[in-house]
């Protein structure tokens, strides 16, 4: 009979528990469920208000560079670089991504994503945009891949 | 897109939303549903097939992906299994955005989403919460023994 031990330091492993993309999706399920799409963008905006706090601040400081760094990042806490594509000029981002990460993961252990991908895109960046005095725009989202097209335009220059 | 990186300030806030919709029995409901829809299928297959060692196969991988630091036992002779959590990076997330207000029993939901599903194959656990202030817990689990005469 054996003991079995386990012993590590956080910085044996990077920190990427993408189950974690199924928790968001099980409570934003939930949340529908029990009070309705209202519910979905009142926790998303509480979320995004309370979480972002510091990157909203930024945001209004440095305007759309504080959000295509912050895109950049959390691709990249993702292992998913490759994903992301974009274009900043002074007046507009421009964001393609040829994948998003939890949908991938989802379907590659045979869960099926929620439909709330695109909702959270427009709440988390619709106030991601606003503080950037910006226009959010979705132009397109897949939903076998969570592939998707947006935009963030500075309001002046949105047609 | 809400990262995975993200989901600890994510989870806190809907146990907060749910708890000001309708109190904390919404947020413990809200546990036991994932326990019996989410964590039944995952730690409770491992636990139907490998008994307690399930545990064992089950957290072996949970808190590698999430970067703990810990220190996890488990002794087959008296099938005893236990993680003393050193930092838990949930916590100890919450813990560090000190601009956001972490919802009060963020830590009950552990206990709930997994012993519930283990109390079905005969597993009590004991906790000590006493730390998580720290990022520190420290749980053991164990098959339930006959009450001796």
């Amino acid at each position: 009979m054996a003991l079995l031990v386990m012993d590590r330091k956080a910085s044996d492993n990077k920190y990427l528990h993408l189950d974690f993309h199924s928790s968001v999706d099980n409570g934003l399920r939930y949340v529908c469920e029990h009070y309705g799409e209202k519910g979905v963008r009142e926790l998303l905006r509480r979320y995004t208000l309370a979480y972002h706090k510091p990157r909203l601040e930024d945001i209004r400081r440095r305007g759309l560079t504080a959000i295509a760094e912050y895109l950049k990042d959390i691709y990249e806490k993702e292992d998913a670089s490759d994903a992301l594509r974009y274009t900043l000029t002074d007046a507009c981002l421009t964001v393609e991504t040829a994948y998003h990460p939890g949908v991938r993961y989802m379907r590659s252990v045979g869960e099926t994503p929620s439909e709330w991908g695109p909702l959270t895109m427009q709440v988390v960046y619709g106030i991601f945009a606003e503080a950037a005095g910006c226009a959010f725009s979705l132009r397109s989202y897949d939903e076998q891949t969570g592939a998707a097209k947006f935009s963030f335009a500075k309001k002046e220059a949105a047609v | 897109m809400i990262s995975c990186t993200e989901f600890i300030p994510f989870y806190s806030e809907l146990f907060t939303f749910l708890e000001e919709q309708d109190g904390y029995d919404a947020v413990v409901r809200y546990w036991e549903h994932i326990s019996d829809t989410y964590v039944q299928d995952r730690l409770g297959k491992l636990v139907e097939k490998e008994g307690i060692r399930g545990c064992w196969t089950y957290w072996s991988r949970s808190l590698n992906e999430e970067a703990c630091d810990f220190r996890m036992t488990y002794d087959e002779e008296t099938e005893r299994f236990t993680i003393d959590m050193r930092h838990c990076p949930s916590r100890g997330m919450l813990n560090e955005l000190t601009y956001m207000k972490p919802y009060h029993d963020y830590c009950g939901h552990c206990a709930v989403l997994y012993d519930r599903v283990l109390e079905k194959y005969g597993v009590e656990g004991t906790f000590d919460f006493s730390k998580v202030d720290k990022a520190q817990c420290f749980s053991c689990r164990q098959m339930k023994r006959p009450a001796q005469e």
